[in-house]
């Protein structure tokens, strides 16, 4: 009996080294990058058909996957890179970076013959909009301004607010409740010239993702959305770049290396609104309008383990005017706003498994009013300011023992200051000074783990929690946020997925337009204004079809809100012709707290790739909100409610000088709320027991009562382009709003007499019929 | 190159704005039947009055000009009732009141009454309020003059105990009887000052504390006048909920701002629109010299 298990034992110590042999396993590693420019390149696939594993670059570039030794065929694909098919003999950990040469058109030929690799149906994450950041380039756009965030809002689930805006509504949620990141810094308002243009330079931009719902548990502080940009490093080969010039603005982008371990890209645009019209203004009298925006970036690579990135975004919208007396007097005022951001990064390999990369991030964003009126002796100076101001320390590890697990965990500390209002008055000729300033300092937390596994074959998973801490008034609130996204594979190309995340929002909005206006103000939770908090589940189908280069996706989504902070009723963010008495502002008071509801079903077809590009998206979906305070409690529809949405984009490029782009909106009615009738706004008088008149206000029933007329636009744009000796020229003409549509920017009543009467009418206020567009670029 | 620069000017000049355009929609509007207006507020020792009018759909009614968008109803059976049975307020139709005096009609302390009406037209609408148990009782009251820019402000304040455990509303108010010496006349003026400010109180977050309010009249005689004599009338009004919502739905109305959050005006009328609602008043009378 002993001899038996002695010789079992032995036979199993023999071959036990033998197994392990068999299954010893092998990293490899290394950097995807775009040839020529050495571009690091995230998102790229590799992957391992006969094993059917596969990885991902990551934000910087980075792949690992460690495998049981062997000879292995793989793939390294990327959407508009010509793809790269490889035998590898991994016996031992291996160091490969791969070089992807770009397979757009070129202007010696069509060359269409990348492979569309990347499947939806294979990723775990759902939700999840990509647009290539050269399709952003072609779409047709307002005044011929090329804009990220407007040519989000073409796609499924997401809505702008009004005409011209690029506000985002993200599945019901608020233009504030979107993290919309740009390396690794959060900016705080996205929008040029009150919401018509977004802050972003798509020529500066190398990424774009927008999350919908299903987040990973790396991002949090929103509840809606996460839009993360990434800036282009700059090129390593040589120095080129490109210059537009359009109607309402000139841009320039310049990227090159600076020796062979660095390089650098930096990119700037200015309107001239203000350059047209002085010519116009009278000689005693200057003013204007501008905006400008700069984007610069620096990477220096150390060695094989450690990189450096340093970026910075500044920009900046300012109205001014200034008029000059004879007698000395004189008058200057203005109106101006920006955000500015910095991140220093710091990447470090630990190893060929463990990847680490570090953020130091400085943003913020101000909005100030001045004016200064000298008259007679006497000074009138007055100076309003709302601001935030954020400093973070951020660190993120990625971690991929082996092919069935990416494990991702991080931390992050943001200490914000909120200046809701600084407010300065001095009146030499009442003697009057005031200076007030409400500032509130915080800290929002937060650590996070997500692993990535695939517990059976068919099943992919993506678990994770995010711990979040936030300090207020003296006090702290704790909140745990449990995230998980699942995909399984029905059949080749179709996988059912769902996910489920919860949310949390310490930073609020205040807003009563919703169109990004300078003067929504961001304010902190306080013990009075809670945390912004929701839940979100997702259930969807995503198919691909490879032979077409189509990804299709079918999502339903159903979210809960509580505490979303509203005006109440009534309520300005502040009378802004009674600053004098701004000083008794206080946001809490202004303020209620509710619950929200949204739910929906979307559709997507998109094509990335190919002589034709674009997509279909469709969205069906309800958006309601409860306040006890406001509408008697009732819930009511969100002024963003649309039932329908639709969007057709369509590129055609037929051959190598001509890109054809149209795109069709349409958008249901909006809810307003309109007054049914007035009634006499008596008041009572204490004296004698009447009352007295006060007004007519209007009263309605319920909010929302009124559905707005649809929206919809149709857009086209033609690009002629053509190689010169120094390089590409490209003319653009577009049209918005080809056939005129007067869509609504905002409703409102009014009072029409005629020959002694006078009746009520309800008028529409429309901003962009059709608009043409020309300019002109130049890449060399 | 000409040809060039001509496209160019008038794409340019297309997008500056020129074809900003406001037209009138004429479709989809909303629309209601008319509906009554009912103002009234009650309290002990003071007249039961009903004003009574009728909405008007806003968007599809032409009036003369400057009518009011609604009209009055002088022909409808207005009546009260306290539980012990309907009484009948006659109307008034030179002041168009609808009135019963204390001496034919009492309201009580405490008391709940259904004011119902059932206009020719056919029109019903009928609210309820309760009076009041207890007035607020001021311990304190104070009225200083503040200097403003050009003009004196006045601030009224008054101190009172707040009665427990239950929600009170309040509201402060005034009558002010000014004798001033017109600087630029020469003679003495009398002038009467309402107190126009609507601030209504609750007890939110105090109940049962000592209570401190005031509010602030803006001054309608310049820092030149010289005040002779001054008599007030402060009032402390104990309301009802019904009367405190109707006051702050007025006051927060915003008018005319396509961007402000809708507001809506607060009503206690089932079937129509407007206000019934009752309150105790406790009065201060004081004299400056």
């Amino acid at each position: 009996m002993i001899n038996t298990a002695y010789r079992q034992l032995t036979i199993a110590l023999f071959f036990i080294p033998i197994l392990s042999y068999s299954q010893e396993e092998y990293t490899l590693s290394g950097y995807v990058r775009e040839a020529g420019s050495q571009e690091l390149l995230p998102g790229v696939t590799i992957y391992f058909p006969a094993i059917e594993a596969g990885t991902t670059t990551n934000l910087y570039g980075f792949y690992s996957i460690t495998l049981p030794g062997g000879s292995y065929d793989m793939r390294v694909s990327f959407v508009g890179y010509e793809l790269i098919n490889q035998t590898i003999d991994l016996s031992t950990d291996k160091t490969i970076h791969f070089n992807l040469n770009q397979a757009n058109l070129t202007l010696e030929g069509v060359t269409i013959n990348a492979e569309r690799d990347e499947r939806l149906s294979e990723e775990v994450q759902m939700s999840l909009l990509k647009i290539p950041v050269e399709q952003f380039q072609d779409i047709p756009s307002l005044m011929g301004e090329k804009d990220v965030l407007k040519t989000l809002q073409l796609m499924p689930g997401v809505q702008s607010g009004t005409e011209g805006s690029s506000g985002l509504y993200v599945r019901g949620g608020g233009a504030d409740q979107n993290l919309i990141i740009l390396d690794d810094a959060i900016v705080y308002n996205a929008s040029h010239l009150f919401g018509f243009f977004s802050v972003f330079n798509g020529d500066a931009l190398k990424s774009v993702e927008l999350y919908k719902g299903g987040f990973p548990a790396r991002f949090g502080g929103r509840l809606s959305s996460v839009i993360n940009m990434t800036m282009k490093d700059g090129s390593k080969e040589h120095v080129q770049g490109k210059a537009g010039i359009g109607l309402i603005s000139s841009n320039v982008t310049v990227e090159g290396p600076i020796n062979e371990k660095s390089s650098f890209l930096i990119s700037g645009r200015r309107t001239y609104i203000d350059l047209l019209l002085a010519p116009l203004l009278p000689a005693d009298s200057k003013g204007g309008y501008f905006f400008h925006d700069f984007n610069a970036k620096y990477n220096y690579d150390f060695g094989p383990k450690n990189r450096l990135f340093v970026s910075g975004y500044f920009g900046r919208d300012k109205f001014w005017s200034r008029e000059k007396y004879e007698d000395g007097d004189r008058f200057n005022a203005g109106i101006g706003w920006g955000n500015g951001t910095g991140t220093i990064r710091w990447n470090h390999l630990f190893n060929n498994k463990l990847f680490a990369n570090t953020s130091f991030i400085y943003s913020n964003f101000s909005f100030k009013i001045d004016q200064e009126d000298r008259f007679n002796d006497n000074t009138f100076r007055m100076e309003y300011l709302s601001k935030v101001e954020d400093m973070a320390l951020k660190f993120d590890v990625d971690y991929l023992p082996n092919p069935n697990h990416t494990i991702k965990a991080g931390a992050n500390a943001i200490y914000h200051q909120f200046s809701p209002r600084a407010f300065v008055l001095e009146d030499t000729q009442t003697s009057d000074f005031r200076d007030s300033n409400d500032l509130f300092d915080n800290w929002e937390l937060a650590a996070y783990v997500e692993d990535e596994f695939k517990p059976i074959r068919k099943l992919s998973v993506n678990a994770g929690i995010r711990l979040t801490f936030f300090s207020l008034d003296g006090d702290a609130v704790f909140k745990p946020e449990p995230r998980i996204s699942m995909a399984y594979t029905l059949k080749d190309n179709l996988a059912l997925k769902g996910s489920y995340a919860r949310m949390n929002q310490y930073v609020h909005l205040l807003t009563n337009s919703g169109i990004g206006l300078p003067t929504d103000l961001w304010v902190p939770s306080t013990k009075q204004v809670k945390p912004e908090s929701s839940q979100q589940i997702a259930l969807g189908l995503a198919k691909d079809v490879p032979s077409r280069n189509l990804s299709i996706s079918i999502e339903t989504y159903y979210k809960k809100s509580d505490n979303v902070i509203n005006y109440k009723e009534g309520a300005t963010f502040l009378d802004l012709d009674d600053l004098e008495n701004g000083d008794e502002f206080d946001f809490q008071d202004k303020v209620v707290l509710g619950e929200g509801r949204s739910y929906g079903a979307e559709f997507l077809a998109q094509r990335k790739f190919g002589r034709v590009t674009g997509w279909i998206g469709y969205t069906l979906s309800w958006t309601k909100l409860k306040f006890d305070e406001l509408n008697l409690g009732q819930e009511f529809f969100a002024k963003y409610d649309r039932r329908h949405d639709l969007s057709i984009v369509g590129i055609y490029k037929p051959n190598n000088r001509i890109t054809l782009s149209a795109a069709f909106v349409f958008g249901s009615g909006q809810a307003f709320t309109l007054p049914v009738a007035r009634i006499p706004g008596y008041i009572h008088s204490i004296y004698d027991s009447r009352s007295f008149f006060f007004n007519d206000p209007g009263v309605y029933r319920e909010r929302g009562n009124f559905r707005g007329e649809s929206y919809h636009r149709f857009d086209i744009s033609i690009q002629f382009h053509k190689k010169k000796p120094k390089g590409i020229r490209t003319w653009e003409l577009g049209v918005y709003n080809l056939y005129g549509r007067k869509n609504p920017f905002f409703y409102y009543t009014d009072s029409q007499y005629n020959d002694g009467t006078v009746r009520e009418v309800l008028r529409r206020q429309t901003i962009f019929p059709l608009l043409l567009s020309i300019s002109y670029k130049f890449e060399f | 190159m000409k040809a060039l620069l001509s496209l160019a000017l008038l794409l340019l000049l297309s997008s500056c704005g020129l074809y900003t355009l406001d037209n009138e929609v004429k479709k989809d509007l909303v629309d209601e039947e008319s509906r009554l207006v009912i103002i009234s507020f009650i309290s002990p020792d003071s007249s039961v009055e009903v004003q009574l009018f009728q909405t008007l759909p806003l968007f599809n009614t032409t009036r003369a000009s400057g009518e009011p968008p609604y009209v009055h109803v002088a022909t409808a059976e207005v009546t009260i009732d306290d539980g012990s049975g309907q009484t009948v307020i006659p109307y008034f139709g030179d002041e168009q009141i609808y009135r019963l005096r204390p001496d034919e009609y009492s309201i009580n302390p405490g008391a709940s009454y259904l004011l119902s009406v059932t206009a020719n037209s056919g029109l019903q609408a009928t609210a309820k309020c309760t009076v009041p148990s207890e007035a607020a009782i001021a311990t304190n009251a104070t009225y200083r003059f503040t200097s403003g820019e050009f003009s004196r402000d006045i601030e009224l304040r008054f101190e009172w105990q707040d009665i427990s455990d239950v929600i009170n509303y309040y509201r402060i108010s005034s009558q002010t009887e000014i004798i001033f010496q017109n600087p630029f006349g020469g003679s003495q003026d009398t002038t009467r000052l309402r107190q126009f400010a609507i601030e209504v109180f609750t007890d939110f977050d105090r109940d049962g504390e000592r209570v401190v309010e005031g509010v602030d009249i803006p001054g309608i005689f310049s820092n030149q006048f010289e005040i002779e004599q001054l008599k007030v009338n402060a009032f402390l009004l104990t309301t009802d909920e019904h009367y405190y919502k109707y006051h702050q739905s007025i006051q927060n109305f915003v008018f005319d701002d396509p961007f402000a959050e809708p507001t809506r005006v607060y009503t206690n009328v089932e079937g129509g629109y407007g206000i019934f609602g009752s309150y105790l008043v406790h009065n201060r009378e004081f004299e400056l010299e």
